[in-house]
């Protein structure tokens, strides 16, 4: 990233905060930058898989940039939260651009095990599963917020607990009836 | 599903999860729990066990090999065609677009230009405005010195791009440093952009980007600009500008403070920038670094001397044009001092102020950005030789004096003729006019009183009529702001005071300094008549004369003389300037340095090919002497001139006879009798 760009993405990245959908829109190939830059960066130090930090991927590239820009989030709450928003944006919207996929496999599980199915099938299965957060939202939007953190964002329990202002037992049981709902939802 | 019964689903799904499934049925027997949501809790706790491993990993490992993998990453448009262009290579990225090397790929003739093209996720609505904002602003800036828009359009997908002048060059730093520039050189090379930058605030743009990296110096030595990204019409709507703001990307390093701060932008931010550049060119670093400026205190920081001064600069001291380091510090130190200063009002106003104060300086002359006093002025002063120019002084007061008598008649004329409202109401603003004037002549008359150069005063005891007419000469615009026609006419005269007052002075850098004053004033003077009488005007026609006075003999004088003659002849043939103007085409035509006819085009109706360059001059000379008669006597130096222009055209045509009629005549002159014999030996007349 140049030097050029920073104040703009310091603008943008407020504009949002104070819910200007535009200014989401011009901010997501910065993120999408940053985000391929430090996927990378991860891959060169290649690891087994099932070791793979790769939360530490969102987290690098959404504190990279708000150290560059010099935003100040006053709590990290706004941060844990757009970092993981935008991460869902970024990989949804890139997907349905780029590719021409079918709805989700119902075999698919979100889990480790999954890895081993082409990741033309894992793309769809994360399209869909965006569908079905997004029925999620309507009637409990803590709840998917709570699994947009985990599973876009790759925070802890303890990170989503402090950021919603919740205890973090709390957020172990919404997590933990979230997936029930999910699995139902997803394999149906 | 109802929120309302969700809610309940959840909270018996929370109390139930913890339990082991004995607790659980024991738990669902004693409670009362509707049947409907006792149901929905059990449905989704068979999924319990399967659900375990549900994102037991983030998307991100999940989705690992997409992301790594070249199908995430940004399709290369290298090979791709844009137009009659093909991508050849990469030049730079900036956030929302892209910067290609391309060549043409129609194979009409080689040309290598510079593409830029909106990057596809960038490809939204908002972001295209900016970018059509960008063209719009460079189609309207043709420039030497600012990079030009050669095509814009569409790609077969659809995405904006715009092709621009590929500049071969380094940045404006780098270009200092290799070619190890003395001091001077680098200030001209800067004052260059002073220029291009001048042009653009004149074309109501602010570029609001300025820095090394986009000013460009090609292997010539021309400063190109490049990337009007983000510039800014000063007249846009709120709303457009706003969509701009979004993308406002200044780059920190050479942003105003204004800029930084989210302020109203105006020239005076490019001014600022500009200050940043000549900063670094001359020092090779930057007056500050960015993350020391956030407070006043580091602002007033800013203001220091330089760390490090031009006389640290690499370059060989011997050669060196300035014969006192010390001073050199001080009135450059003043000059970028004054350009970065916070508050945009104490800049310079214009860049054509900060351009003549480098001149200034380059001339050892007093610069402007020096609190005046005695000892000062007087350091500037000695050794400088006296000027007499009382008579340019008159002019300029004959000049002052008739426009206000002019005007005052106008407005007498339409008092007693009983007026209409509207023309009640420009009478008035006519009369405002002549009072501005007039309090001008009244400062102007005050220079007069000896007593503004007595010692200790203002002009310090060793003032010189020329140093009251540029000290005037700066005034102009402020004075009269808003009167495009007032201004355009002062500067109009100042073009005359400074082009007759060369060749007098025996200071070199004088002279100089009055020629740039004489083409300072006449462009200046050529801006504003167009601004007033539009493009096409008697007025505008002269101006494009003296313009081309204070060019140097070249293409480009000849086009604009040629342009000049062809708009008089349409606006007013019987204005006397167009004998003159003849008469100089003539001149410039038989010009016997002026050797290649072939580069320069006309806008005359004769092509100009070297063979009827001489019978060009003739006819411009025959017409200009033609019109000339009635209003001169044959012992006027201009009707000298043409006759001679037209008896060396006659010989270089091998028209002897005719120029028998005429060589007598410019026998007078030495220099013209000189001009003649090289003729006649060129053509094999004379041994």
């Amino acid at each position: 990233m140049s030097d050029k760009e920073t104040p703009a993405i310091t603008q943008l990245l407020h504009e949002w905060n104070d819910g200007n959908e535009d200014a989401k829109e011009m901010l997501l190939p910065f993120v999408y930058d940053e985000l391929k830059r430090q996927a990378r960066l991860l891959m060169a130090n290649e690891r087994p898989r099932h070791t793979l930090q790769s939360t530490a991927l969102v987290h690098e590239a959404f504190l990279r940039l708000s150290e560059q820009t010099g935003v100040d989030w006053k709590n990290r709450i706004h941060f844990y939260s757009i970092a993981a928003r935008m991460m869902r944006q970024i990989l949804v919207d890139y997907a349905r651009s780029h590719t021409s996929l079918k709805r989700g496999n119902h075999k698919i599980h979100f889990s480790i095990d999954d890895v081993q199915i082409p990741v033309e099938e894992r793309i769809g299965a994360v399209l869909f599963l965006h569908d079905v957060l997004e029925r999620l939202e309507e009637f409990d939007e803590r709840q998917a917020k709570i699994v947009e953190m985990r599973f876009f964002g790759g925070f802890t329990n303890l990170e989503i607990a402090e950021s919603l202002s919740i205890s973090d037992s709390t957020v172990r049981r919404e997590w933990k009836a979230a997936r029930l709902w999910l699995y139902r939802e997803l394999n149906q | 599903m109802q929120t309302e019964n969700w809610k309940k689903v959840k909270d018996l799904l929370l109390t139930v999860l913890p339990l082991d499934p004995f607790e659980r049925r024991s738990f669902f027997d004693k409670s009362s729990v509707d049947g409907e949501i006792r149901g929905e809790v059990e449905s989704l706790l068979t999924f319990e066990k399967n659900s375990e491993n549900l994102m037991n990993m983030n998307v991100v490992e999940f989705l690992r090999d997409f992301i790594i993998s070249d199908r995430f990453d940004e399709q290369t448009p290298i090979g791709q065609n844009v137009g009659i262009y093909k991508i050849v290579g990469e030049l730079g990225f900036g956030g929302m677009g892209a910067v290609y090397l391309a060549e043409r790929a129609d194979g009409k003739f080689k040309q290598k230009v510079a593409v830029k093209m909106l990057k596809r996720e960038f490809n939204v609505e908002r972001i295209r405005q900016t970018f059509r904002r960008e063209k719009e602003i460079l189609a309207a800036l043709v420039h030497p010195n600012i990079a030009r828009l050669l095509d814009a359009g569409k790609t077969d997908d659809n995405i904006p791009f715009i092709v621009m002048e590929y500049i071969a060059g380094v940045s404006v730093v780098d270009f200092c440093s290799a070619n190890s520039l003395d001091v001077n050189a680098r200030l001209k090379l800067f004052i260059k952009i002073c220029e291009a930058v001048g042009f653009a605030h004149r074309n109501l743009i602010i570029h609001r980007d300025l820095k090394p990296s986009n000013i460009m110096v090609t292997k010539s030595g021309d400063p190109k600009l490049l990337d009007f990204g983000i510039s800014k019409l000063l007249v846009e709507s709120s709303e457009t500008s706003k969509s701009t703001t979004i993308l406002s990307a200044m780059t920190p390093d050479y942003a105003s403070p204004e800029q930084i701060k989210g302020k109203m932008v105006t020239t005076a931010t490019d001014i600022y920038s500009l200050g940043v550049v000549l900063f670094q060119m001359l020092t090779g670093s930057l007056p500050l670094k960015v993350e020391n400026r956030a407070g006043p205190e580091a602002v007033s920081d800013l203001m220091r001397p330089p760390p490090v001064t031009p006389r640290d600069t690499k370059r060989d001291n011997a050669k060196s044009k300035i014969p006192n380091p010390k001073s050199v510090r001080g009135d450059l130190d003043n000059i970028i001092r004054k350009s970065l200063s916070e508050e945009p009002e104490r800049r310079y106003q214009t860049v054509e102020q900060f351009a003549a104060d480098l001149w200034r300086y380059i001339d050892g002359l007093p610069v402007s950005a020096r609190p005046a006093n005695f000892s000062y002025r007087a350091r500037k002063f000695y050794g400088r030789n006296k000027i007499a120019l009382i008579a340019g002084v008159l002019v300029f007061l004959s000049l002052l004096a008739g426009i206000t008598v002019s005007m005052m008649q106008t407005i007498e004329a339409r008092y007693q003729g009983g007026m209409a409202l509207a023309a009640q109401r420009e009478a008035e603003v006519e009369t405002a006019k002549a009072k501005k004037i007039s309090d001008f002549m009244g400062k102007v008359i005050s220079y007069a009183n000896p007593a503004w150069y007595a010692t200790g005063s203002r002009f310090g005891g060793d003032a010189k009529v020329i140093d009251v007419l540029d000290d005037l000469s700066d005034k102009i615009d402020a004075e009269f702001a808003g009167q495009p026609d007032v201004q355009a006419e002062l500067h109009h005269k100042f073009t005359e005071v400074y082009a007759q007052a060369q060749g007098r002075g025996k200071v070199a850098p004088r002279e100089k300094f009055m020629h740039d004053k004489q083409n300072f004033h006449a462009r200046r003077a050529l801006q504003l008549r167009k601004q007033h009488y539009g493009e096409k005007h008697e007025l505008v026609a002269k101006d494009m004369y003296y313009v081309s006075a204070a060019l140097e003999n070249g293409p480009d004088k000849a086009e604009l003389l040629a342009g000049a003659i062809a708009m008089m002849r349409e606006t007013n043939p019987d204005n006397l300037n167009l004998p003159h103007m003849l008469n100089d085409f003539a001149g410039f035509l038989i010009w016997p340095e002026f050797e290649s006819g072939h580069q320069y085009h006309l806008r005359a109706a004769i092509p100009p090919t070297d063979k009827n360059r001489y019978q060009l001059a003739e006819a411009c000379a025959r017409e200009a002497l033609r019109l000339f008669r009635g209003h001169y006597t044959e012992d006027n130096l201009a009707f000298q001139q043409g006759k001679c222009s037209l008896a060396y055209s006659l010989v270089m045509q091998n028209k002897m006879a005719e120029f028998e009629q005429h060589h007598n005549v410019c026998s007078q002159d030495e220099e013209m009798t000189d001009l003649i014999n090289l003729a006649l030996v060129k053509n094999g007349k004379l041994e």
